[in-house]
């Protein structure tokens, strides 16, 4: 368990410093993969609940929404590189405070050794995710984020002792493939309207 | 102790000063000066050696200078232990100047610099065995008077003079601070004396605060902490070497002790933000300065930067002890407090070192600009060796003694790491000073390989040749020194172990000099001697038999290559440049020049401006000419006028103050 | 007698983890690739062969490579191989510093040839090296702490008290010291050992104008330092190797110098050498995790 929370701690820095998106997108893969294991480890019983919520990730984290990424990015031709607002030291500095910060913050909690380590692995995504969201330039690269901050959710769950619940779990899934969906039928679209992703470009509409 | 020596010596150092000035011949009144200088330092040193350190404390009473206080040096371990410091250094300084002075010869001025140096180094001796308010504040404006005249020798120069200004009104800002804060705790107290302060604790946190920073402000300044370095990098390049070697290696550390002397003597029971604010202006100052220092050319003022890192190091100590002390941890305060008094010596020595170095090879090329020198250690090797020595000592390398003194700070806060709860401020201090070690190493390698290695970059550098005994002198000794006090730190430690004793707590390690597991830099040393002289016996035998032929540097291919195709300063520093520049700030200006499409010229320009210098103080400067110049209007040159602002104040004064 | 056989231990393994590295990557890349033993041969020949001396060159120069060599030679007697007793205990803080005395050496005599290439060696490698030290320090401080000595050796080879002997701390740990074993030796990410005459290369730029004996010496120096890395790394993750009676342990280390070396050839065979200017994101990510490793270990 420990293992698996700090590799998908490793992947989520990864897709934050990266600066290809197909990589970032196959990490991405890797970290549905891994969360897909979490459920058996945490809760292995009933099996089959933990089997329905493994496959349920797998099929959505690691096949789908990578798929959907994967297809938008040769679509649209977008240029392989992740563009950013902030440079990439910047990122990574930003990325590193804020999950040292996730770590204090998850020992003020007072959670015991595993469950703290999972939760402020969790934290740590959650806001790699959402810096991602602010910085990013492209869209795709935001959908890549709103994914990772999913993940860090899900990790946070996990690991904060409560049990899983199967319909609220793949309730979430069911909302998060839709949300993606969405969203690449959305970039699809805008990339058709103003030939580019640029979201920096988009606050032009605001009238 | 007999109270008549203070006297002896104030004699000593002043005597053959003014008679330095009496004397015609400038090269017989510079021996007689700085002569009798360094014979009196050595003097006072001896003295502090046997007299004061082992009888400390000494309290020898002066005639008081105002009818209401009594005046006297009080001689605690933390005042000889800066005695030596002030002895030892001003020693060595003293007798190279004998021999770098000769530059002034020709001009009159030359002929005070004898005195202005001999009175500098009586008057910080004065400071730091003052043992009341006015007799510091004596010393201490003695001193920055002594100092100010002595920067601004070179008056001819432009930038000696605006040097001498900025360093004017900052030291005298920074008097103020100090003068302040006494008076803080003289209305507390009621006393003038340190040994007063001592006793009344001031109750209102307030007040107690105000006097932190108005010290802050003072020593700050003095010592060159970040916020107030602003003057340093300007007022030591322009100050003939000896003098520059004076103010970064002592001087500067008169801060030190005062930020020491209120922090652990005449607070008692400081709070914990004041250890942390240090701490962190230490952290500052030390990433800054070693920033700053790596991207300069001028030799001088590279050095003078790297005073501000050194600096950095210290207040990180003395810093984080007083943070240990006031969260209940004696031992680790100790310890630190211990590194940062070591540092203060071992920067003494290797600065001073580094000083004189540059100051031989500004004798032998006349450039300080790095980029034009080159290849020095074939005309000068004793100056390369000694700044060799030196550098190897800033840079904290093993077993030299800028390492021994950092170590003991790590150690320190390790131990203050090992206690739950607030450890993160020590592990980040810990990444600090290892960030701080790293860029030094690579100041100095860029130093030493463009000054001394390679090939010359201009004629100057290749006539260069190393400059004469009483100037090698010194350099050897304090090369030594930095060697001696790596190998064997524990003759300082034991000592500096004993000072502050009064920080252990009961069942406290008497001495923890050296660290009980590993880590003797003596073994270390010993090792590496026998390792490193082996492999050179191996390789000259091998090269015996396998034969060696000169031949030149391998071009890759391409022919021609000349000295100016070496590698220069800048290009080396431009990795880290490159990732630190929003720190820096480079400003760059390129212009070429065509004929057609073919490119003639190109001219390149990087500068740097100190982000404090454009984004604090200029600003605040212009605001205060511009009400300066509102202020005019007030004296246009009518007496009338003048006779009505009396009118006008002395009805003001009756009316408001009965 | 231990001093002898530790040291010479560090000697021979040194030549034989490059000859693997290299293997590795040959076989990686579908090639035959040169023996495991050619370092071996390199390093005899080179010590037959006389030098070419720089005109331009000092007695820095001359004593460079001795410098380096001795230094590392110190370092290694610091390091626990097979056994948690070495020759010469040494506090990691001092370790660490003693680290910049070859490096010293090594990046001035680079300067001291007068050639332009040396110059920009010296320079990428110091840079390099300033930036790798706060993650040096607090991933040294982790393992300190979690060890319970100060001691490089003593903090190596504590087995950790725990349920499981891999804590997350401990991953992180080996993880960070792994991303540091490859910017500090020169590997791929960060350097290509394999790149001559590249203006991108930094190590054998720098020693671009060493022959005969003092390559030979720097080549066997950096051998050394890439042994004394693994045996960090491995000794964080197997530190009950080092406990085992010494007919078993001095194969164990062998083993583990050899698992080390293939995987380092593995992330060379399958990485690129990343732009010089991302250097400083890879060190910052190497910090990040060492404090996160650190603060795991306050949390835990």
């Amino acid at each position: 368990m420990n293992t698996i929370t700090i590799l998908l701690l490793l992947l989520g820095f990864h897709i934050a410093v990266t600066e290809r998106i197909p990589t970032a997108i196959r990490s991405l893969a890797a970290q549905g993969a891994l969360l897909a294991l979490l459920p058996f480890l945490a809760s292995p019983r009933p099996l089959w609940r933990a089997a329905a919520l493994g496959f349920a990730t797998v099929a959505v984290k690691s096949v789908a929404i990578p798929a959907i990424l994967t297809h938008a990015v040769s679509r649209l031709e977008i240029k392989r590189e992740t563009e950013s607002l902030v440079s990439t030291k910047t990122s990574v500095l930003l990325t590193g405070v804020l999950s040292l910060s996730a770590f204090v913050a998850c020992a003020r909690f007072g959670l015991s050794g595993q469950d703290q380590l999972g939760a402020a692995a969790g934290l740590t995504l959650l806001f790699s995710g959402l810096l991602m969201m602010t910085t990013r330039v492209k869209a795709i690269t935001q959908v890549i984020g709103f994914v990772v901050l999913e993940n860090g959710i899900f990790l946070f769950g996990a690991s904060s002792g409560s049990e899983f619940t199967l319909p609220i779990e793949l309730g979430i899934f069911l909302d998060l493939f839709v949300a993606v969906f969405l969203m690449g039928i959305l970039m699809l679209k805008i990339q058709r309207t103003f030939t580019h992703m640029d979201v920096r470009k988009i606050h032009t509409l605001k009238d | 102790m007999p109270s008549a020596l203070p006297y002896v010596l104030a004699a000593t150092f002043l005597v053959p000063g003014i008679l330095a000035l009496l004397i015609r011949d400038p090269c017989r009144s510079r021996v007689v000066g700085f002569g009798g200088g360094a014979v009196a330092s050595f003097l006072g040193l001896v003295l502090t050696l046997v007299g004061a350190m082992r009888e400390a404390p000494v309290r020898i009473p002066l005639p008081a200078p105002v009818p209401w206080a009594a005046s006297e040096l009080f001689l605690d371990g933390l005042s000889a232990f800066f005695l030596v410091l002030v002895f030892f250094i001003g020693f060595l300084v003293s007798v190279y100047a004998i021999g770098y002075m000769k530059e002034f010869d020709a001009r009159r001025r030359g002929q005070a610099a004898p005195l202005l140096l001999n009175l500098l180094l009586l008057s910080m001796a004065f400071v730091v065995s003052a043992g009341d308010m006015l007799s510091f504040l004596l010393g201490w404006e003695a001193m920055s008077l002594a100092s100010y005249f002595l920067v601004v020798l070179n008056h001819e120069k432009r930038e000696a003079r605006q040097a001498g200004l900025i360093y004017l009104i900052a030291t005298h800002i920074g008097t103020g601070g100090i003068l302040l804060a006494f008076l803080f705790l003289v209305q507390t107290t009621g006393s003038f004396s340190f040994n007063g302060f001592a006793t009344v604790p001031i109750s209102d946190p307030a007040i107690l605060c105000a006097t932190f920073w108005f010290a802050l402000l003072g020593f700050g300044t003095k010592a060159g902490v970040f916020p107030f370095h602003i003057w340093l990098p300007y007022a030591h390049p322009e100050a003939p070497s000896p003098v520059s070697a004076v103010m970064s290696g002592v001087m500067i550390k008169m801060g030190i002790y005062g930020i020491v002397r209120f922090l652990f003597y005449l607070l008692p029971s400081p709070p914990a933000s004041f250890g942390a604010t240090l701490l962190a202006l230490g952290l500052l100052s030390g990433v800054f300065g070693v920033l700053y220092a790596i991207v300069q050319h001028d030799l001088k003022r590279l050095l003078a930067f790297h005073s501000v890192e050194n600096i950095g190091i210290i207040l990180i100590g003395i810093g984080a002890a007083s943070l240990c002390q006031a969260t209940g941890r004696p031992d680790a305060a100790r310890l630190l407090l211990v590194g940062g008094l070591f540092h203060v010596l071992n920067h003494a020595t290797f600065k001073a070192l580094l000083f004189l170095g540059a100051g031989a090879v500004l004798q032998g090329t006349h450039t300080r600009n790095i980029e034009k020198l080159g290849g020095l250690m074939r005309g000068m090797p004793l100056t390369g060796v000694a700044f060799l020595a030196g550098s190897l000592a800033i840079s904290a390398v093993p077993p030299f003694n800028g390492f021994a003194s950092e170590f003991t700070i790590y150690r320190g806060l390790w131990a203050a790491v090992g206690g739950a709860g607030t450890g993160g401020i020590y592990l980040a201090a810990m990444a600090g000073l290892a960030l701080i070690g790293g860029l030094a190493v690579v100041c100095f390698v860029k130093v030493v390989g463009t000054v001394f290695l390679g090939n010359a970059r201009s004629a100057q550098a290749s006539a260069a040749r190393d400059p004469s005994v009483a100037m090698e002198f010194p350099m050897g000794t304090l090369a030594l020194f930095c060697l001696g006090l790596g190998v064997f730190p524990s003759i300082v430690l034991d000592r500096l172990m004993e000072i502050t004793s009064f920080l252990s707590s009961a069942g406290g390690p008497a001495s923890v000099a050296v660290p009980a597991a590993g880590g003797k830099p003596f073994t270390v040393a010993i090792a590496l001697a026998i390792a490193i002289g082996g492999l050179w016996l191996l390789r000259t035998f091998l090269l015996r038999r396998n034969g060696q032929r000169a031949g030149g540097t391998w071009g890759c291919g391409f022919p021609y290559a000349t000295p100016r195709m070496q590698y220069t300063a800048s290009s080396f520093a431009d990795p880290i440049l490159h990732v630190f520049r929003g720190i820096l700030r480079p400003h760059t200006t390129r212009t070429e020049r065509l004929s057609g499409r073919f490119l003639l010229e190109v001219e390149h320009e990087t500068h740097f401006h100190d982000l404090l210098e454009n984004g604090l103080y200029l600003p605040v400067y212009r605001l205060f000419v511009r009400a300066a110049f509102q202020a005019r209007r007030l004296h246009p040159g009518y007496i009338h006028l003048y006779l009505g602002y009396i009118l006008g104040a002395v009805v003001l004064l009756l009316v408001f103050f009965h | 007698m231990k001093f002898v056989a530790h040291i010479t231990l560090f000697i021979l393994l040194g030549p034989l983890l490059v000859g693997v590295v290299r293997k590795t990557k040959a076989f990686l890349s579908c090639r035959q690739g040169a023996s495991v033993f050619q370092p071996f041969l390199d390093l005899w020949k080179l010590f037959r062969r006389g030098i070419v001396r720089s005109t331009s060159a000092s007695w820095v120069f001359d004593l460079s490579a001795p410098v380096v060599l001795g230094a590392s030679l110190v370092l290694a007697a610091a390091t626990p191989l097979w056994s948690r007793e070495v020759p010469l205990p040494m506090h990691f803080i001092l370790f660490l510093y003693l680290m910049a005395l070859p490096r010293f050496f090594q990046t001035l005599a680079g300067l001291d040839t007068g050639s332009a290439f040396g110059g920009l060696g010296s320079s990428r490698e110091v840079a390099v090296s300033a930036m790798a030290e706060p993650a040096l320090i607090l991933s040294f401080c982790g393992l300190a702490y979690l060890g319970g000595a100060d001691t490089v050796s003593g903090m190596v080879a504590v087995v950790p008290p725990g349920r499981i002997p891999w804590r997350p701390e401990v991953i992180l740990l080996a993880g960070t010291m792994f991303l540091l074993l490859l910017a500090e030796n020169a590997r791929i990410p960060v350097d290509d050992p394999a790149t001559h005459l590249e203006l991108t290369m930094i190590h054998e730029a720098m020693v671009l104008d060493h022959a005969g004996v003092d390559l030979a010496m720097i080549q066997l120096a950096s051998g050394v330092r890439l042994v004394l890395f693994s045996a960090i790394v491995s000794g964080i993750l197997f530190p009950q190797a080092l406990s085992l009676p010494t007919f078993l342990a001095i194969p164990a280390a062998v083993v583990k110098v050899v698992l080390s070396g293939a995987l380092i050839g593995a992330v060379e065979a399958g990485m690129a050498r990343m732009k010089l200017s991302r250097v400083a994101s890879y060190l910052l990510i190497a910090t990040v995790l060492a404090a996160i490793a650190l603060s795991v270990r306050y949390a835990g």
